[in-house]
């Protein structure tokens, strides 16, 4: 093990390096780009090994990854923003296709007009094409969770989304511990080195099916998503046993009895604990670091307890015409339930960056009774 | 100095300046001594003359905000073509402000603010250490000398050590241009009169 100061797309680059990928592909976008440039690097000095594709736009990055998956190469690729949408088509095949693949997204605002602030809508608006997502709050959190996707998504034959906010993961320099390639070969097996296709016997996959057949296969799908859950749990017991390091899908922090709670994803919940802390303020923070699939009990057993009185709902992105979105996913997982506490949103849509001051006038407007807080309207 | 020993330092420059350098360089200074560390810049359209903002947190805690330093305890300036008002945002009476320019504050006004203003001649400190030529000097180096002797976050041996493992070339020019820096720092002297 080595610790050193690097960004979160450096961090993903040592990641891929540490996975033993086979194939690389991907084209450059702010604030993703560092990760292949790094991957170049290493791969120019003989520390990656795997084939490094450049192509000319992120639909044939992701189309090369999903050939190379077809034949049973650990693939990876990075985008942000326009590039992830740019995949958007290809991004349902890996999933149907049940494609081990891993990608990550420097999250980015979707233009327009041309922003490249932190905003979330990029990955959230791939909500449904049947990725498991992960959201990262640090930059070591960022490396562990890409090698952790590998294993969940080529056990669970799903393909993993590692989402992180840009610029203040990915362009932010922080202390991470590297592992040595001996300690995550004993977590991640090696990939296969036998092709899965014969030039000989050729076959033909994922033809045309009828409503019947793929009504099926979208089932078997969604009992793949649901055991995503125990099983990702287990393969986080057992890489913090070997890094003691682990990551809840949700993670909560703070008092136990806390009437207050937070809820957020990513980066900004270390803005609000280092907050709680620097104040000696009663609240705690919920983090949800899994979205899909969403975690619905873990949510319920945090939120629906008759001690919280109030909710704080803290997205960096908006759907129109409904809210934040991690707050939509929160309440649809509390529908229902009775004696539900007071829920607040604070909405930092267009990438705005969650200060200390800006939390402060935050619950002042808490206290004047506001449900839906622009950050905006605080600056 | 703020909650859990936390120091914020904002660097204000322009592209081509190296200020995300400065402040990787500077975190990792002070990491080497054991502190608790955390580094970035922000920038538009990346561009050369561009303004570029970077950020340093230093700590003896691993808690800290994950966001833009908004009340900086240390603002640099890599010129004094920066817009005032930005490089100054956030700045409190007791905070310190390091500006690059000759000698007085090329008419920042800056006394009678309850800053404490420290002065370095960064562009003819790196021109003497052979760090490129008059009118284009490269001043990262230098700043981060004067910086690191007005922060007191790390010290000059931890920033020259970094240095030699970060710095492809020129490395005399940078490590003489970093000590010149370090002992070339100097108070803003205030008039009577313009106090």
């Amino acid at each position: 093990m080595e610790q050193k100061i690097i960004t979160g797309n450096q961090a993903v680059a040592h990641a891929v390096r540490l996975s033993k990928t086979q194939v690389v592909s991907a084209y450059p976008i702010t604030p993703q780009t560092t990760v292949m440039e790094t991957l170049a690097e290493m791969w120019a000095a003989g520390e990656y090994t795997g084939e490094y594709v450049n192509v000319e736009s992120e639909y044939t990055a992701l189309s090369y990854c999903i050939g190379a998956a077809y034949a049973g190469a650990r693939a990876f690729t990075a985008s942000s923003a326009h590039g992830l949408a740019y995949m958007h088509e290809l991004i349902h095949w890996a999933a149907g296709a049940r494609l081990p693949l891993v990608m990550t997204n420097a999250n980015r605002a979707m233009g327009a007009p041309w922003c490249i602030e932190s905003d979330q809508l990029d990955s959230l608006s791939q909500r449904d094409t049947g990725w498991i997502q992960f959201y990262c709050a640090n930059v070591q959190e960022i490396l562990d969770t890409v090698i952790l996707a590998f294993r969940l998504a080529e056990e669970v034959h799903t393909p993993v989304m590692v989402c992180y906010d840009g610029f203040y993961l990915s362009h932010t320099y922080e202390a991470v511990n590297i592992p040595s390639p001996e300690v995550i070969s004993q977590f991640l097996p090696n990939p296969r080195t036998q092709a899965l296709f014969d030039l000989q016997t050729p076959t033909n996959h994922h033809g045309l099916v009828g409503s019947e057949a793929m009504s099926q296969l979208m089932q078997v799908r969604f009992k793949a998503m649901a055991r995503v859950f125990d099983r990702y749990n287990l393969l986080n017991t057992q890489y913090a046993g070997i890094t003691r390091r682990s990551y809840p899908a949700v993670e909560y922090s703070g008092p136990e009895n806390a009437k207050t709670l937070f809820v957020t994803a990513g980066g900004m919940a270390q803005t609000i604990k280092s907050f709680f802390s620097s104040t000696e303020r009663e609240e705690a923070l919920v983090r949800i670091k899994m979205f899909r699939p969403f975690p619905m009990e873990d949510i319920r057993r945090y939120l629906a307890q008759s001690h919280v009185e109030r909710i704080i709902l803290v997205d960096r992105n908006v759907c129109m015409g409904v809210g934040g979105i991690f707050a939509q996913e929160v309440r649809a997982a509390l529908a229902g339930l009775s004696g539900l506490p007071e829920m607040v949103e604070l909405n930092l849509a267009g990438g705005l960056d969650l200060t200390p001051e800006l939390l402060s006038k935050a619950l002042l407007a808490v206290q004047e009774g506001e449900k839906m807080i622009w950050a905006v309207n605080l600056l | 100095m703020k909650a859990n020993g936390l120091k914020e330092i904002r660097i204000h420059g322009r592209g081509g300046h190296g200020v995300v350098f400065a402040a990787t360089a500077l975190a990792e200074a002070a990491y080497r001594e054991g502190k608790f560390v955390q580094a970035f810049g922000i920038y538009g359209a990346e561009r050369r003359g561009a303004p570029v903002t970077a950020f340093v947190r230093v700590g003896d805690r691993p808690e800290m905000p994950r966001c833009q330093i908004q009340q900086p305890d240390i603002v640099v300036s890599f010129d004094t073509n920066l817009p005032k008002e930005q490089v100054l945002k956030g700045l409190k009476p007791g905070g310190m402000l390091l500006l690059n320019c000759p000698d007085s504050s090329e008419g920042w006004d800056l006394c009678g603010r309850g800053y404490l203003v420290r002065l370095v001649d960064a562009s003819q400190i790196a021109v003497k250490s052979g760090l490129g030529a008059v009118g284009i000097p490269v001043i990262n180096t230098a700043i981060l000398g004067a910086l690191v002797q007005v922060s007191g976050v790390c010290s000059l041996e931890s920033l020259t050590s970094v240095l030699q493992d970060k710095i492809p070339r020129h490395m005399n020019e940078n490590l003489a241009a970093a000590r010149g820096g370090y002992a070339g720092v100097r108070e803003l002297e205030c008039y009577a009169t313009a106090l």
